[in-house]
């Protein structure tokens, strides 16, 4: 039953959504609103459920004193430190907002700017004309760069245009033929877990 | 052969290093070079422009603090457009950093050029909610249980103006989406939740990262016009006559993009030279 329960409430959740969504009377009890309001609902209770789990984790790494139990330490003062201050003041004001100004603002932009210098010793490497593939590569990578930057236009005039043309054609093929495979490869897979076949959701791998 | 070698081999501490002077440098002394607008800018700005003065604009703030030097300056550029144009906008973020980032602009370009802006009456912020196509199907049927009826603050929203001239994100009230994300989602989401049965046209801004995806959507005439990374904000910025980051920060793209270009050319002529050594 541990394995048929779950099935049977995912088979039901997905039959109910697509008879809410798919078929008049459905609509017309207003059912989709509300399975919008049990996600929405659920989501919420998701990030409280994370923070539950986060907490024993961390709790459990400070009492043992595993290695770097002081992130730990640092993570829990953090999460419910916040928390109390936001509860007390709201987010979007006084020290909460000053926290969210200085830390983690910053932190996420310098930790965003910093893959800018991976990326470029990335590339040193990475465009080696060691095949066709690669010299195509490389100089598709080219052409956009010089296009998304002024000095491209500046030193061949028209020079964005190629670039233009390139996201518009073939980078447009390629992305409609994955967005379209994306989708019908998310279908299918809605369907295999409707009729139980696909159980990898629910732990354990594969059917 | 020997510099060849030493030069493939180099440490990238050396390139970092080297990319933080040309940054510097740059910084210090802007080249300014001429930049051409593009198209898909120049129609962003234009549709902007065409929206009825006094219009609502629903504005989806997806960002974060990641994508603040490209999307930032789309969105502050694009608050300054609206406000000359007297339109009343709505913030709304499915990305936990967005709805705050988009505050602190909204008090920005307030302070900075339209001191008689008022909360509530010509901006309001309902803050970060999870769900994205499901809070957006949710907003489309009513807004007031969506967000929970509170703002950013936690204030009521029946206290605003504002809010009362939106029941429902729907074309009956609202003129515009401006869906300004970091990534994800792609605009397909907002699209088949309010745009298509709202009756909503979505404009978009997006980091360059993002534009591939997202322009089968432009093509498509899903999304009606988007700016695309630093280059399209810096020619927005030129177009809505403000010169702010994004303009600064294009000298920059170019050095780097020259540096890189020169080095990636001079690798391979490393790796040309030293292969047909090794294989003699």
């Amino acid at each position: 039953m541990r394995k048929q329960g779950p099935m049977i409430i995912c088979t039901l959740a997905g039959l109910i959504l697509i008879f809410s969504r798919y078929f008049q009377v459905g609509r017309d009890l207003g059912m989709l609103t509300t399975w919008d309001r049990w996600f929405m609902l659920s989501s919420g209770m998701a990030i409280g459920v994370g923070a539950i789990n986060l907490t024993i984790l961390h709790a459990k790494n400070v009492m043992r004193r595993t290695q770097y139990w002081q992130s730990s330490v640092i993570l829990l003062v953090c999460m419910y430190g916040y928390m109390a201050l936001a509860i007390h003041q709201t987010t979007g004001a006084g020290i909460p907002l000053w926290i969210f100004q200085s830390f983690m603002v910053t932190a996420n932009s310098t930790l965003f700017s910093m893959v800018v210098f991976f990326i470029f010793s990335a590339a040193f490497r990475a465009f080696r004309i060691r095949s066709r593939e690669a010299a195509l590569l490389g100089l598709v990578a080219i052409i956009t760069m010089f296009g998304v930057a002024p000095i491209g236009d500046a030193l061949i005039p028209g020079w964005s245009g190629l670039k233009d043309w390139l996201l518009d054609v073939p980078n447009m093929a390629g992305f409609r033929g994955i967005q379209i495979g994306a989708y019908l490869g998310a279908f299918a897979t809605a369907i295999r877990i409707l009729l139980g076949l696909e159980r990898a959701h629910m732990g354990g791998g594969g059917r | 052969m020997t510099f060849w070698r030493k030069f493939l081999n180099m440490d990238r501490r050396i390139m970092w290093g080297a990319m933080f002077l040309i940054v510097a440098a740059v910084l210090l002394r802007p080249i300014g070079l001429p930049m051409q607008i593009g198209s898909t800018t120049e129609k962003f700005y234009d549709f902007v422009e065409d929206i009825p003065r006094g219009s609502i604009v629903w504005v989806e703030a997806g960002f974060g603090a990641g994508n603040l030097p490209e999307v930032g300056p789309q969105i502050r550029t694009f608050l300054i457009q609206a406000y000359r144009r007297d339109l009343r906008l709505i913030m709304s973020s499915t990305g936990v950093e967005g709805s705050q980032l988009g505050q602190e602009m909204f008090e920005d370009i307030k302070s900075q050029f339209f001191p008689d802006l008022e909360y509530g009456v010509d901006f309001l912020n309902v803050g970060y909610r999870p769900g994205t196509m499901i809070y957006a199907r949710a907003l489309a049927d009513d807004v007031m249980s969506a967000t929970g009826g509170v703002d950013i603050f936690g204030r009521s929203l029946a206290d605003f103006p504002l809010a009362s001239e939106v029941p429902r994100l729907h074309g009956d009230y609202v003129a515009v989406l401006a869906h300004f994300v970091g990534h994800d989602p792609p605009p397909d989401e907002w699209f088949a939740a309010v745009g298509q049965p709202g009756n909503i046209p979505i404009i978009s801004g997006t980091p360059q990262m993002a534009v591939p995806q997202f322009i089968p959507f432009l093509e498509a005439g899903i999304i009606k016009a988007n700016i695309p990374g630093m280059r399209g904000a810096a020619e927005y910025e030129s177009l809505v006559g403000v010169l702010g980051s994004a303009t600064a920060g294009q000298d920059v793209t170019s050095s780097m993009v020259l540096f890189i270009t020169i080095l990636v050319i001079m690798a391979n002529v490393g790796y040309i030279l030293t292969r047909k050594d090794t294989s003699s």
